[in-house]
Protein backbone atom coordinates (compact mmCIF):
# COMPACT_ATOMS: atom_id res chain seq x y z
CA UNK A 1 0.00 0.00 0.00
CA UNK A 2 2.74 2.41 0.99
CA UNK A 3 4.71 1.75 -2.17
CA UNK A 4 1.71 2.90 -4.17
CA UNK A 5 1.55 6.07 -2.08
CA UNK A 6 5.25 6.73 -2.47
CA UNK A 7 5.18 6.85 -6.26
CA UNK A 8 5.73 10.42 -7.52
CA UNK A 9 2.64 12.06 -9.02
CA UNK A 10 4.17 15.35 -10.12
CA UNK A 11 6.63 15.88 -12.91
CA UNK A 12 8.94 18.76 -13.66
CA UNK A 13 7.76 18.87 -17.29
CA UNK A 14 4.04 19.21 -16.48
CA UNK A 15 2.88 22.20 -14.47
CA UNK A 16 0.40 21.52 -11.64
CA UNK A 17 -3.22 21.66 -12.76
CA UNK A 18 -4.96 25.01 -12.32
CA UNK A 19 -8.67 25.10 -13.01
CA UNK A 20 -10.69 28.00 -14.36
CA UNK A 21 -12.90 29.26 -11.54
CA UNK A 22 -16.59 28.51 -11.19
CA UNK A 23 -17.23 32.27 -11.28
CA UNK A 24 -15.79 32.60 -14.77
CA UNK A 25 -17.59 29.39 -15.89
CA UNK A 26 -20.87 30.87 -14.66
CA UNK A 27 -20.33 34.17 -16.45
CA UNK A 28 -19.31 32.45 -19.71
CA UNK A 29 -22.44 30.28 -19.49
CA UNK A 30 -24.67 33.24 -18.69
CA UNK A 31 -23.40 35.56 -21.38
CA UNK A 32 -22.02 33.09 -23.94
CA UNK A 33 -24.72 30.42 -24.01
CA UNK A 34 -24.58 26.61 -24.01
CA UNK A 35 -21.99 26.09 -26.75
CA UNK A 36 -19.57 28.53 -25.10
CA UNK A 37 -20.23 26.87 -21.73
CA UNK A 38 -19.47 23.41 -23.17
CA UNK A 39 -16.22 24.68 -24.68
CA UNK A 40 -15.14 26.53 -21.53
CA UNK A 41 -15.96 23.62 -19.19
CA UNK A 42 -14.13 21.38 -21.66
CA UNK A 43 -10.96 23.31 -20.87
CA UNK A 44 -11.16 22.21 -17.24
CA UNK A 45 -11.90 18.61 -18.30
CA UNK A 46 -8.85 18.75 -20.55
CA UNK A 47 -6.66 20.17 -17.79
CA UNK A 48 -7.80 17.38 -15.46
CA UNK A 49 -7.37 14.78 -18.25
CA UNK A 50 -10.84 13.46 -17.38
CA UNK A 51 -11.89 11.07 -20.16
CA UNK A 52 -15.03 10.34 -18.14
CA UNK A 53 -16.29 13.83 -19.04
CA UNK A 54 -16.50 13.02 -22.76
CA UNK A 55 -19.99 11.40 -22.58
CA UNK A 56 -21.22 14.43 -20.61
CA UNK A 57 -19.90 16.75 -23.31
CA UNK A 58 -21.59 14.66 -25.99
CA UNK A 59 -24.86 14.66 -24.03
CA UNK A 60 -24.63 18.46 -23.65
CA UNK A 61 -24.00 18.88 -27.38
CA UNK A 62 -26.94 16.56 -28.19
CA UNK A 63 -29.21 18.54 -25.87
CA UNK A 64 -28.14 21.77 -27.53
CA UNK A 65 -28.91 20.43 -31.03
CA UNK A 66 -32.22 18.97 -29.84
CA UNK A 67 -33.24 22.26 -28.20
CA UNK A 68 -32.36 24.28 -31.31
CA UNK A 69 -34.27 21.81 -33.52
CA UNK A 70 -37.36 21.82 -31.29
CA UNK A 71 -37.41 25.61 -31.00
CA UNK A 72 -37.15 25.96 -34.80
CA UNK A 73 -39.48 23.22 -35.98
CA UNK A 74 -41.71 22.22 -33.09
CA UNK A 75 -42.31 25.43 -31.13
CA UNK A 76 -45.74 24.16 -30.13
CA UNK A 77 -43.99 21.98 -27.54
CA UNK A 78 -43.11 25.15 -25.65
CA UNK A 79 -46.60 26.70 -25.68
CA UNK A 80 -46.82 26.61 -21.90
CA UNK A 81 -43.50 28.42 -21.59
CA UNK A 82 -44.50 30.98 -24.24
CA UNK A 83 -47.59 31.79 -22.18
CA UNK A 84 -45.47 32.18 -19.06
CA UNK A 85 -42.44 34.01 -20.47
CA UNK A 86 -43.67 35.57 -23.72
CA UNK A 87 -40.86 36.41 -26.12
CA UNK A 88 -38.18 35.56 -23.55
CA UNK A 89 -38.54 31.80 -24.13
CA UNK A 90 -35.59 31.38 -26.49
CA UNK A 91 -33.27 33.48 -24.31
CA UNK A 92 -34.47 31.77 -21.13
CA UNK A 93 -34.04 28.22 -22.48
CA UNK A 94 -30.63 29.08 -23.91
CA UNK A 95 -29.45 30.54 -20.60
CA UNK A 96 -30.96 27.74 -18.51
CA UNK A 97 -29.32 25.05 -20.66
CA UNK A 98 -26.00 26.90 -20.42
CA UNK A 99 -26.31 27.19 -16.62
CA UNK A 100 -27.32 23.51 -16.40
CA UNK A 101 -24.18 22.56 -18.36
CA UNK A 102 -22.06 24.79 -16.10
CA UNK A 103 -23.70 23.27 -12.98
CA UNK A 104 -23.18 19.71 -14.21
CA UNK A 105 -19.49 20.27 -14.83
CA UNK A 106 -19.17 22.03 -11.47
CA UNK A 107 -20.67 18.93 -9.85
CA UNK A 108 -18.19 16.74 -11.77
CA UNK A 109 -15.19 18.89 -10.77
CA UNK A 110 -16.52 19.91 -7.37
CA UNK A 111 -13.79 18.25 -5.31
CA UNK A 112 -11.06 19.90 -7.34
CA UNK A 113 -12.78 23.30 -7.09
CA UNK A 114 -13.17 22.90 -3.31
CA UNK A 115 -9.55 21.85 -2.93
CA UNK A 116 -8.41 24.86 -4.96
CA UNK A 117 -10.56 27.18 -2.87
CA UNK A 118 -9.28 25.60 0.35
CA UNK A 119 -5.67 26.41 -0.45
CA UNK A 120 -6.57 29.84 -1.89
CA UNK A 121 -4.80 28.95 -5.13
CA UNK A 122 -5.31 31.66 -7.71
CA UNK A 123 -7.08 30.37 -10.83
CA UNK A 124 -5.58 31.19 -14.25
CA UNK A 125 -6.71 34.42 -15.87
CA UNK A 126 -9.97 33.58 -17.65
CA UNK A 127 -10.14 36.52 -20.06
CA UNK A 128 -8.58 35.12 -23.25
CA UNK A 129 -10.08 31.64 -22.85
CA UNK A 130 -13.50 33.07 -21.99
CA UNK A 131 -13.57 35.48 -24.94
CA UNK A 132 -12.37 32.79 -27.37
CA UNK A 133 -14.99 30.32 -26.07
CA UNK A 134 -17.76 32.93 -26.28
CA UNK A 135 -16.85 33.88 -29.86
CA UNK A 136 -16.51 30.21 -30.85
CA UNK A 137 -19.77 29.40 -29.05
CA UNK A 138 -21.59 32.15 -30.94
CA UNK A 139 -20.13 30.88 -34.25
CA UNK A 140 -21.23 27.32 -33.42
CA UNK A 141 -24.78 28.52 -32.71
CA UNK A 142 -24.90 30.45 -36.01
CA UNK A 143 -23.54 27.39 -37.84
CA UNK A 144 -26.02 25.10 -36.10
CA UNK A 145 -29.01 27.26 -36.99
CA UNK A 146 -27.79 27.51 -40.60
CA UNK A 147 -27.30 23.73 -40.75
CA UNK A 148 -30.78 23.08 -39.35
CA UNK A 149 -32.29 25.52 -41.84
CA UNK A 150 -30.33 23.80 -44.64
CA UNK A 151 -31.76 20.42 -43.56
CA UNK A 152 -35.29 21.76 -43.84
CA UNK A 153 -34.83 23.26 -47.32
CA UNK B 1 36.53 36.53 28.97
CA UNK B 2 32.93 36.17 27.74
CA UNK B 3 31.03 33.44 29.70
CA UNK B 4 29.07 32.39 26.63
CA UNK B 5 32.26 31.43 24.81
CA UNK B 6 32.40 28.50 27.21
CA UNK B 7 28.99 27.20 26.18
CA UNK B 8 28.83 23.99 24.19
CA UNK B 9 27.20 23.95 20.75
CA UNK B 10 24.29 22.05 22.31
CA UNK B 11 23.79 24.74 24.99
CA UNK B 12 23.85 27.45 22.34
CA UNK B 13 21.24 25.53 20.33
CA UNK B 14 18.94 25.21 23.36
CA UNK B 15 19.21 28.94 24.09
CA UNK B 16 18.64 29.89 20.44
CA UNK B 17 15.64 27.55 20.11
CA UNK B 18 14.14 29.20 23.19
CA UNK B 19 14.55 32.65 21.62
CA UNK B 20 13.04 31.44 18.32
CA UNK B 21 10.05 29.97 20.18
CA UNK B 22 9.41 33.39 21.73
CA UNK B 23 9.79 35.10 18.33
CA UNK B 24 12.90 37.04 19.39
CA UNK B 25 14.65 36.59 16.07
CA UNK B 26 17.04 39.56 16.33
CA UNK B 27 18.46 38.30 19.64
CA UNK B 28 18.58 34.72 18.33
CA UNK B 29 20.39 35.96 15.20
CA UNK B 30 23.13 37.72 17.14
CA UNK B 31 23.59 34.70 19.42
CA UNK B 32 23.86 32.44 16.38
CA UNK B 33 26.55 34.69 14.91
CA UNK B 34 28.52 34.33 18.12
CA UNK B 35 27.93 30.54 18.34
CA UNK B 36 28.88 29.88 14.72
CA UNK B 37 32.16 31.74 15.26
CA UNK B 38 33.04 28.98 17.72
CA UNK B 39 31.33 26.02 16.03
CA UNK B 40 31.11 26.86 12.30
CA UNK B 41 30.27 23.31 11.18
CA UNK B 42 27.71 22.41 13.86
CA UNK B 43 24.55 21.14 12.14
CA UNK B 44 22.25 22.12 15.02
CA UNK B 45 23.45 25.72 14.98
CA UNK B 46 23.40 25.93 11.19
CA UNK B 47 19.85 24.59 11.19
CA UNK B 48 18.80 27.19 13.76
CA UNK B 49 20.31 29.87 11.48
CA UNK B 50 18.37 28.47 8.50
CA UNK B 51 15.18 28.45 10.52
CA UNK B 52 15.62 32.08 11.54
CA UNK B 53 16.28 33.04 7.93
CA UNK B 54 13.20 31.11 6.81
CA UNK B 55 10.94 32.57 9.50
CA UNK B 56 12.18 36.09 8.71
CA UNK B 57 11.47 35.66 4.99
CA UNK B 58 15.08 35.28 3.81
CA UNK B 59 14.49 32.19 1.65
CA UNK B 60 17.84 32.46 -0.17
CA UNK B 61 19.78 32.65 3.10
CA UNK B 62 17.89 29.67 4.48
CA UNK B 63 18.45 27.66 1.30
CA UNK B 64 22.18 28.44 1.31
CA UNK B 65 22.53 27.33 4.95
CA UNK B 66 20.51 24.15 4.36
CA UNK B 67 22.73 23.24 1.40
CA UNK B 68 25.71 23.75 3.71
CA UNK B 69 24.22 21.33 6.27
CA UNK B 70 23.22 18.74 3.69
CA UNK B 71 26.68 18.89 2.06
CA UNK B 72 28.28 17.28 5.10
CA UNK B 73 25.18 15.55 6.55
CA UNK B 74 22.89 14.51 3.67
CA UNK B 75 20.52 12.62 6.02
CA UNK B 76 19.86 15.56 8.36
CA UNK B 77 16.12 15.11 8.99
CA UNK B 78 15.21 18.66 10.03
CA UNK B 79 17.25 20.24 7.22
CA UNK B 80 15.53 18.06 4.60
CA UNK B 81 12.17 18.73 6.19
CA UNK B 82 12.69 22.51 6.06
CA UNK B 83 13.99 22.20 2.50
CA UNK B 84 10.58 20.78 1.55
CA UNK B 85 9.00 24.04 2.77
CA UNK B 86 11.45 26.10 0.73
CA UNK B 87 10.85 24.06 -2.41
CA UNK B 88 7.09 24.34 -2.00
CA UNK B 89 7.27 28.09 -1.39
CA UNK B 90 9.37 28.55 -4.52
CA UNK B 91 6.84 26.55 -6.56
CA UNK B 92 9.20 23.64 -7.25
CA UNK B 93 6.52 21.13 -6.28
CA UNK B 94 7.98 18.07 -8.10
CA UNK B 95 11.28 18.48 -6.22
CA UNK B 96 9.38 18.95 -2.95
CA UNK B 97 7.47 15.74 -3.64
CA UNK B 98 10.65 13.77 -4.34
CA UNK B 99 12.23 15.04 -1.13
CA UNK B 100 9.11 14.13 0.85
CA UNK B 101 9.16 10.63 -0.63
CA UNK B 102 12.84 10.30 0.33
CA UNK B 103 11.98 11.40 3.86
CA UNK B 104 9.12 8.90 4.07
CA UNK B 105 11.35 6.08 2.84
CA UNK B 106 13.91 6.96 5.51
CA UNK B 107 11.26 7.53 8.23
CA UNK B 108 8.30 5.30 7.31
CA UNK B 109 6.54 5.94 10.64
CA UNK B 110 6.59 9.75 10.28
CA UNK B 111 2.88 10.59 10.33
CA UNK B 112 3.70 14.30 10.09
CA UNK B 113 5.51 13.82 6.77
CA UNK B 114 2.66 11.71 5.39
CA UNK B 115 0.29 14.54 6.33
CA UNK B 116 2.53 17.12 4.63
CA UNK B 117 2.61 14.96 1.52
CA UNK B 118 -1.20 14.78 1.70
CA UNK B 119 -1.35 18.60 1.80
CA UNK B 120 0.88 18.79 -1.28
CA UNK B 121 -1.34 16.33 -3.12
CA UNK B 122 -4.50 18.28 -2.17
CA UNK B 123 -2.84 21.41 -3.45
CA UNK B 124 -2.01 19.79 -6.80
CA UNK B 125 -5.52 18.29 -7.10
CA UNK B 126 -4.49 14.65 -6.63
CA UNK B 127 -7.42 14.31 -4.27
CA UNK B 128 -7.69 10.53 -3.98
CA UNK B 129 -4.00 10.11 -3.28
CA UNK B 130 -4.13 12.97 -0.78
CA UNK B 131 -6.95 11.28 1.11
CA UNK B 132 -5.08 7.96 1.16
CA UNK B 133 -1.97 9.72 2.51
CA UNK B 134 -4.06 11.50 5.14
CA UNK B 135 -5.57 8.17 6.23
CA UNK B 136 -2.06 6.67 6.46
CA UNK B 137 -0.89 9.60 8.58
CA UNK B 138 -3.91 9.18 10.85
CA UNK B 139 -3.30 5.41 11.09
CA UNK B 140 0.30 5.99 12.15
CA UNK B 141 -0.54 8.67 14.71
CA UNK B 142 -4.23 9.31 15.44
CA UNK B 143 -3.36 12.27 17.67
CA UNK B 144 -1.12 14.07 15.21
CA UNK B 145 -2.57 17.51 14.57
CA UNK B 146 -1.63 17.68 10.89
CA UNK B 147 -2.91 14.14 10.29
CA UNK B 148 -6.26 15.10 11.83
CA UNK B 149 -6.29 18.30 9.78
CA UNK B 150 -5.61 16.55 6.46
CA UNK B 151 -8.35 13.98 7.17
CA UNK B 152 -10.72 16.86 7.95
CA UNK B 153 -9.76 18.64 4.71
CA UNK B 154 -10.62 15.43 2.83
CA UNK B 155 -14.05 15.33 4.51
CA UNK B 156 -14.66 19.02 3.68
CA UNK B 157 -13.68 18.47 0.03
CA UNK B 158 -15.92 15.39 -0.17
CA UNK B 159 -18.78 17.41 1.34
CA UNK B 160 -19.41 14.75 4.01
CA UNK B 161 -20.90 16.90 6.74
CA UNK B 162 -21.17 14.21 9.42
CA UNK B 163 -17.57 13.13 8.98
CA UNK B 164 -16.50 16.78 8.86
CA UNK B 165 -18.15 17.51 12.21
CA UNK B 166 -16.65 14.38 13.77
CA UNK B 167 -13.19 15.29 12.42
CA UNK B 168 -13.49 18.82 13.71
CA UNK B 169 -14.58 17.52 17.12
CA UNK B 170 -11.48 15.27 17.24
CA UNK B 171 -9.25 18.21 16.33
CA UNK B 172 -10.88 20.47 18.93
CA UNK B 173 -10.56 17.76 21.56
CA UNK B 174 -6.91 16.97 20.85
CA UNK B 175 -5.60 20.43 19.99
CA UNK B 176 -8.00 23.06 21.34
CA UNK B 177 -5.40 25.82 21.56
CA UNK B 178 -3.87 25.36 18.13
CA UNK B 179 -3.96 28.04 15.42
CA UNK B 180 -4.62 25.30 12.91
CA UNK B 181 -7.72 24.16 14.79
CA UNK B 182 -9.01 27.74 14.90
CA UNK B 183 -8.54 28.07 11.14
CA UNK B 184 -10.35 24.80 10.45
CA UNK B 185 -13.19 25.91 12.73
CA UNK B 186 -13.42 29.21 10.85
CA UNK B 187 -13.55 27.33 7.52
CA UNK B 188 -16.31 25.09 8.92
CA UNK B 189 -18.37 28.06 10.15
CA UNK B 190 -17.93 30.05 6.92
CA UNK B 191 -19.07 26.97 4.98
CA UNK B 192 -22.26 27.00 7.09
CA UNK B 193 -22.80 30.75 6.56
CA UNK B 194 -22.11 31.58 10.22
CA UNK B 195 -19.91 34.58 9.53
CA UNK B 196 -20.31 36.34 12.88
CA UNK B 197 -19.21 33.25 14.84
CA UNK B 198 -16.28 32.77 12.44
CA UNK B 199 -15.30 36.42 12.90
CA UNK B 200 -15.29 36.09 16.71
CA UNK B 201 -12.81 33.21 16.46
CA UNK B 202 -10.70 35.10 13.92
CA UNK B 203 -10.56 38.09 16.30
CA UNK B 204 -9.33 35.80 19.10
CA UNK B 205 -6.74 34.43 16.67
CA UNK B 206 -5.62 37.97 15.90
CA UNK B 207 -5.15 38.63 19.63
CA UNK B 208 -2.79 35.64 19.71
CA UNK B 209 -0.95 36.69 16.53
CA UNK B 210 -1.22 40.51 16.46
CA UNK B 211 1.55 40.86 13.86
CA UNK B 212 0.08 38.40 11.39
CA UNK B 213 -1.07 40.20 8.25
CA UNK B 214 -2.72 36.99 7.02
CA UNK B 215 -4.92 36.72 10.12
CA UNK B 216 -5.77 40.43 9.92
CA UNK B 217 -6.89 39.96 6.30
CA UNK B 218 -9.04 37.03 7.42
CA UNK B 219 -10.69 39.20 10.10
CA UNK B 220 -11.36 41.94 7.53
CA UNK B 221 -12.89 39.47 5.07
CA UNK B 222 -15.14 38.04 7.78
CA UNK B 223 -15.96 41.55 8.97
CA UNK B 224 -17.16 42.36 5.44
CA UNK B 225 -19.20 39.15 5.21
CA UNK B 226 -20.87 39.76 8.58
CA UNK B 227 -21.44 43.51 8.09
CA UNK B 228 -25.08 44.60 8.54
CA UNK B 229 -25.15 46.15 5.06
CA UNK B 230 -24.34 42.73 3.53
CA UNK B 231 -27.46 41.13 4.99
CA UNK B 232 -29.47 41.41 1.72
CA UNK B 233 -26.69 39.50 -0.03
CA UNK B 234 -26.65 36.64 2.50
CA UNK B 235 -28.23 34.09 0.11
CA UNK B 236 -25.68 34.91 -2.59
CA UNK B 237 -22.77 34.67 -0.14
CA UNK B 238 -24.10 31.48 1.41
CA UNK B 239 -24.98 29.53 -1.75
CA UNK B 240 -22.77 31.30 -4.28
CA UNK B 241 -23.43 30.72 -7.96
CA UNK B 242 -26.32 28.32 -7.28
CA UNK B 243 -28.11 31.27 -5.64
CA UNK B 244 -27.22 33.46 -8.64
CA UNK B 245 -28.79 30.89 -10.99
CA UNK B 246 -31.85 30.79 -8.74
CA UNK B 247 -32.03 34.58 -8.77
CA UNK B 248 -32.01 34.53 -12.57
CA UNK B 249 -34.92 32.10 -12.66
CA UNK B 250 -36.90 34.08 -10.07
CA UNK B 251 -36.19 37.29 -11.99
CA UNK B 252 -37.37 35.74 -15.24
CA UNK B 253 -40.56 34.30 -13.83
CA UNK B 254 -41.24 37.19 -11.43
CA UNK B 255 -40.85 39.93 -14.01
CA UNK B 256 -43.09 38.18 -16.53
CA UNK B 257 -45.67 37.60 -13.82
CA UNK B 258 -45.59 41.27 -12.77
CA UNK B 259 -45.79 42.37 -16.42
CA UNK B 260 -48.91 40.29 -17.03
CA UNK B 261 -50.65 40.69 -13.67
CA UNK B 262 -49.64 44.18 -12.52
CA UNK B 263 -48.16 46.15 -15.44
CA UNK B 264 -48.11 49.35 -13.35
CA UNK B 265 -45.38 47.88 -11.13
CA UNK B 266 -43.40 46.42 -14.01
CA UNK B 267 -40.83 49.25 -14.18
CA UNK B 268 -40.51 49.35 -10.39
CA UNK B 269 -39.84 45.59 -10.27
CA UNK B 270 -37.31 45.82 -13.11
CA UNK B 271 -35.39 48.69 -11.50
CA UNK B 272 -35.45 46.96 -8.09
CA UNK B 273 -33.92 43.82 -9.55
CA UNK B 274 -31.35 45.74 -11.57
CA UNK B 275 -30.48 47.70 -8.41
CA UNK B 276 -30.09 44.49 -6.41
CA UNK B 277 -27.83 42.98 -9.09
CA UNK B 278 -25.67 46.12 -9.23
CA UNK B 279 -25.55 46.21 -5.41
CA UNK B 280 -24.38 42.58 -5.32
CA UNK B 281 -21.63 43.29 -7.88
CA UNK B 282 -20.36 46.68 -6.81
CA UNK B 283 -20.93 47.01 -3.08
CA UNK B 284 -18.99 44.01 -1.57
CA UNK B 285 -15.59 44.92 -3.10
CA UNK B 286 -16.07 48.55 -2.06
CA UNK B 287 -16.91 47.57 1.52
CA UNK B 288 -13.96 45.16 1.69
CA UNK B 289 -11.63 47.86 0.34
CA UNK B 290 -12.89 50.36 2.92
CA UNK B 291 -12.52 47.85 5.78
CA UNK B 292 -9.01 46.96 4.61
CA UNK B 293 -8.03 50.63 4.54
CA UNK B 294 -9.50 51.08 8.02
CA UNK B 295 -7.45 48.11 9.24
CA UNK B 296 -4.29 49.57 7.70
CA UNK B 297 -3.92 46.89 5.01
Amino acid sequence: MREHLLTPSLSASAAPVRLYSIQSSFLVAFFGGPAASLLYCGLNSWRLRRLADIPVHLAGAALLVALAYLLMYQPARFDGLYQLLGNDVFRALRTMLALAICGTFYALHQKQHRSRAFFSDKPPSPWIAAIVCMVAGYSIMVGLVAALKGMAS
Amino acid sequence: MNDQALLSARDYTVQIDGLIERGRYAQAGSLIGEALAHYPQDSGLLFAAARIDYDSGDADGARHTLHQILAHDPDHYLARSLMVNLLQDSGDLPAAELLLIDLLRAYPEAAFQYARYALLMYRTLHIDKAKALAREAYRLDPNNELALTTCLIGDIIDGRRGAEQAGLARLLQGHPESENTARMLITHLVGRGRYRAAKRIAVELLKLYPNSREVLELVVQLDALSHWSMLPLWPLNRWGWIASGGLYLITLLGLNLVRSQAPLFSSLATYTLIGYCLYSWIYPPLLTRWLKRRAGL
